[in-house]
């Protein structure tokens, strides 16, 4: 029967249309894909909750710790230098109008063993850029300590142990050398001893 | 709608894509494996990367097939530039006189080279333009207008009997 060339054009090609086995190869192919790429997603979403928590356990922990390693190695690292001191005095009142540069008074610790020690003098220093005492302490055996001073400053210095809130020092080591960072009375302290 | 949210394309959509294969192949296994490879790679694409699944299904099919029959013939789907200046009486309205039956298409269907059942399948199943067509083939409008031309001229030889009701108009 003759038709339009159109028509021919659209019942030939009408005609084709796959059959029910090639159907189902082409539907497993898609369903296969399908569950992998799910597998995938799930993957991907494991991935995205392993990564938050390791960010968040960074965040809230290594971070700090990482200040406080800084804060130790930058008061270690002045403390062996041993520059001369400006001001001596055996006690803190001695010393006070000297640093009043720093816009707080020095702070007595109410840690036992630092009430133990003896001041030598002190010195003008800083930590992470914040101006700092530099107090040179002796012990009983006549073994020099370092301890420093600092406006405390949470952004700049990480969150501290409080000693009002009953937290005990954060104890660090540092070239080989004992640091304990607290804060008193608004002061952050770092201890070097030997 | 041909692509579902779970990225798969329904019965219909599976064989509208295979019916556009075959156009190219011009053989029924041929046509399935290479709808089974576009398939394969449209599903690699994410689902709403694409504003037509469908579409993107036809071009890369046709790169596809290209690639496939390179080795063949320079580019089987790709004719050469003609000049526009004698082509100017033709549109795809010098196909709709031509009478046919679907037995005499048949006969001829696999002896057409691809990018002539390619114009036939655009201007018949998806009713384009000649511009619409060279469009979706990626080709000038007076490249396509001249395979019509010259479509129309073979299919005249093939059957010279009473198969024009007039001679192609101007579209």
């Amino acid at each position: 029967m003759k038709s339009t060339l159109r028509q021919a054009v659209v019942e030939h090609l009408g005609e084709q249309s796959l059959s029910d086995a090639q159907f189902a190869r082409l539907e497993k192919l898609q369903q296969t894909h399908e569950r992998r790429r799910g597998k995938t997603v799930l993957g991907y979403a494991l991935t995205a909750v392993v990564a938050f928590i390791v960010a968040t356990i960074a965040t809230l922990s290594l971070i700090p710790q990482d200040r406080a390693a800084t804060i130790a190695a930058e008061v270690v690292a002045n403390h062996l230098k041993r520059e001369p001191l400006e001001i001596k005095g055996t006690a803190l009142a001695d010393i006070r109008g000297h640093f009043q540069g720093l816009g707080f008074a020095l702070v007595e610790s109410t840690l036992a063993d630092i009430s133990a020690t003896t001041l030598v003098g002190g010195r003008y220093c800083s930590v992470r850029g914040v101006a700092a005492a530099q107090l040179r302490l002796k012990d009983a055996e006549q073994r020099f300590e370092t301890l420093y001073q600092v406006r405390y400053d949470a952004d700049r210095f990480g969150v501290m142990p409080m000693i009002e809130n009953g937290d005990k020092p954060l104890h660090l080591m540092a070239q080989g050398l004992d640091v304990d960072l607290w804060v008193e009375k608004g002061v952050l302290f770092a201890r070097i001893k030997e | 709608m041909a692509w579902a949210t779970d990225m798969a394309f329904d019965r219909p959509a599976l064989d509208r894509l295979f019916r556009y294969a075959f156009t190219l192949c011009g053989d029924e296994q041929a046509s399935f494996d290479l709808l089974q490879d576009t398939l394969q790679r449209c599903l690699e694409k994410p689902a709403n990367a694409l504003t037509c699944p469908e579409a993107f299904a036809r071009r890369v099919m046709r790169n596809r097939f290209i690639d496939l029959h390179r080795r063949d013939s320079a580019s089987p789907l790709q004719a050469a530039p003609d000049s526009d200046i004698e082509l100017i009486a033709i549109d795809t309205h010098s196909l709709e006189d031509v009478i046919m039956s679907r037995d005499e298409l048949e006969k001829v269907w696999e002896q057409l080279q691809p990018i002539d059942r390619e114009i036939l399948y655009y201007w018949a199943i998806e009713e384009l333009s000649a511009s619409e067509i060279a469009v979706q083939m990626g080709s000038r409008r007076g490249t396509i207008l001249s395979r019509i031309h010259r479509l129309r001229t073979r299919l005249q030889a093939a059957f010279p009997q009473g198969h024009t009701t007039s001679e192609g108009g101007r579209g």
